[in-house]
């Protein structure tokens, strides 16, 4: 049976591993050798599952971090665990309703990935090997601050780290042998995501959050799948 | 196939849900016979630890998964007949299958090419892997899944540097055996074997350098040959007593380090120690024993 495009991205963001393998602690500062989606104010936990909130980072370098809601002073672990990623599917009219209804904690729904609707998938006959070829579009978004941050700080803080998942959620979908191998995509910077102007001339934003992140604008093929239930045969 | 006297055509039906192989992903290298003259197969009534055979001590009875291919083609050669002047043909034989794939990036390095190109000299059949993760090998009836035997002195793995528009890869082809019977192709679904083939990954090569030993305690440097000139990959993280084993040839005792400590960690540089296990002038053996990883070096105590 063919599952739902937003299917198959809920299961492959799933897939997605969130636990980095700590080099070393040197004080709050915990080297590690990719920091994925990291950023500040993040929380992450240690293999205890104690929290600690992330104040600086250098990309793929090290995170630096203070104990939350009363964890040990020191990091004692050799795994963080990245916060989870939330995954949306639908259309700007309604996302932003889906959004809100969620959580009430920004932090708590970021970083967010949104299957934009409405993607086109082409289905392929008995003689092809290839079940659909799918062309989407995918927003990694995470919050900033819009006011203080300039637009160096949206990318140092903010787009730098949604590549890093970006490029992680590429590399899943290229583990997957049921894909074929995603050889070009579309890389998009949006700094200060989402502004339109209404016709009334209204500012406006089509998720009521100050976000920035990447679009990912690619295209798949994924092979047919031929597996039967041998034992009930059916 | 020869024609079999007596014998009408087959029936011809056929039932539903007959599960079909999915495109190719990679291979499962295995030598035909182990040395002790025994077939490499896997017994349908009783399905092996799966692991078990990529790690198997045995060369002979290993299994040697490859990585994941791209741009598989396995195509089959015209049959031969001979043809009269009256038109009239007689079928010779079947032609032959051919494999060709490519490996990319990380799995293209000079250093793999070297290791495929051993393979020309063992007699080796394959396992295909599909990207279902399934495993598809040779059912002769006898309850036994063989690996599909390959012409080994048709094994050509080439090494292909970047261009300007291609990454670097390194392409394999190979002829199937002439003489394996297709009609003999079946499966083990990744359902049935509980693992997803695709999953099996092939035992590392550790090299060992700096190799100080001593009664009480030998130090090493263990790395991969993989890597820059200057720099190989180390072989980090063996810093439990369990990945290590140690066999004093000697007194024909075996034993794993009493502590073994890697500083810094991450460097492949380890201190091994065993008290009281070794003697003066003692030979001895040290053998990497964690999974997936493959290793020995024999040093003689001072």
């Amino acid at each position: 049976m063919q599952k739902d495009l937003s299917v198959i991205f809920e299961e492959q963001i799933a897939k997605i591993n969130l636990i980095l393998t700590v080099k070393d602690v040197q004080g709050g500062r915990i080297y590690l050798c990719e920091t994925l989606h990291l950023t500040l104010k993040k929380l992450i936990s240690d293999s205890s599952g104690n929290l600690y909130k992330i104040t600086d980072f250098l990309l793929n370098e090290w995170i630096e971090v203070i104990p939350y809601a009363g964890a040990p002073v020191v990091f004692d672990s050799q795994t963080v665990k990245c916060p989870e990623i939330c995954f949306f599917s639908g259309a700007p009219a309604s996302i932003n309703n889906e959004y809100l209804d969620k959580e009430a904690d920004t932090r708590d729904k970021t970083p967010l990935i949104w299957l934009l609707e409405n993607y086109e998938e082409d289905f392929y006959g008995r003689e092809s090997s290839v079940e659909r070829k799918s062309r989407f579009r995918l927003f990694f978004l995470d919050e900033t601050d819009e006011v203080e941050w300039t637009s160096k700080e949206h990318h140092t803080n903010v787009i730098q780290p949604l590549m890093n998942l970006c490029d992680k959620l590429v590399e899943v979908f290229q583990d997957d042998r049921t894909f074929k191998t995603v050889e070009i995509f579309t890389k998009i910077p949006r700094v200060r995501f989402g502004k339109y102007v209404d016709s009334h001339g209204n500012e406006r934003k089509i998720i009521d959050e100050d976000f920035s992140g990447i679009e990912l604008a690619a295209s798949f093929e994924k092979f047919k799948t031929y597996k039967c239930n041998i034992l009930n045969n059916c | 196939m020869a024609c079999k006297c007596n014998v009408g055509l087959s029936n011809t039906g056929i039932p539903g849900c007959v599960p079909i192989q999915s495109v190719t992903s990679s291979l499962i290298l295995v030598p035909i016979k182990a040395n002790d003259g025994t077939f490499n197969r896997i017994d349908l009534n009783n399905l092996p630890t799966w692991s078990d055979l990529t790690n198997e001590a045995d060369a002979s009875k290993r299994w040697f998964p490859l990585p994941a291919f791209e741009n598989v083609e396995q195509p089959k050669a015209d049959s031969q007949f001979e043809e009269a002047a009256s038109g009239k043909k007689a079928f010779l034989r079947q032609g032959k299958r051919s494999f060709t794939g490519e490996l990319w990036e990380g799995d293209s390095s000079p250093q793999f090419l070297g290791k495929l190109e051993e393979a020309r000299c063992v007699k080796f059949g394959i396992f295909v892997i599909d990207v279902e993760g399934n495993l598809i090998g040779s059912e002769k009836g006898d309850g036994f899944l063989y690996p599909i035997a390959v012409d080994n002195a048709s094994w050509d793995p080439k090494w292909a540097p970047s261009t300007d528009a291609t990454v670097q890869k390194i392409m394999l082809g190979f002829d199937w055996d002439r003489l394996f019977d297709e009609a003999t192709l079946s499966m083990i679904t990744s359902d049935e074997a509980g693992i997803n083939f695709t999953e099996l990954e092939g035992l590392i090569d550790v090299i060992f350098t700096n190799v100080v030993p001593g009664v009480l305690e030998t130090s090493l440097t263990a790395k991969f040959c993989y890597g820059t000139a200057i720099n190989k990959l180390a072989y980090g993280g063996a810093d439990q007593t369990i990945d290590w084993a140690i066999v004093n040839d000697t007194q024909v005792t075996a034993f794993n380090p009493d502590a073994v400590l890697e500083s810094p960690v991450g460097s492949g540089n380890y201190t091994l120690a065993h008290a009281t296990q070794i003697a003066p002038a003692d030979a001895y053996t040290i053998n990497v024993a964690k999974t997936g990883f493959s290793g020995t070096v024999s040093t003689v105590a001072p």
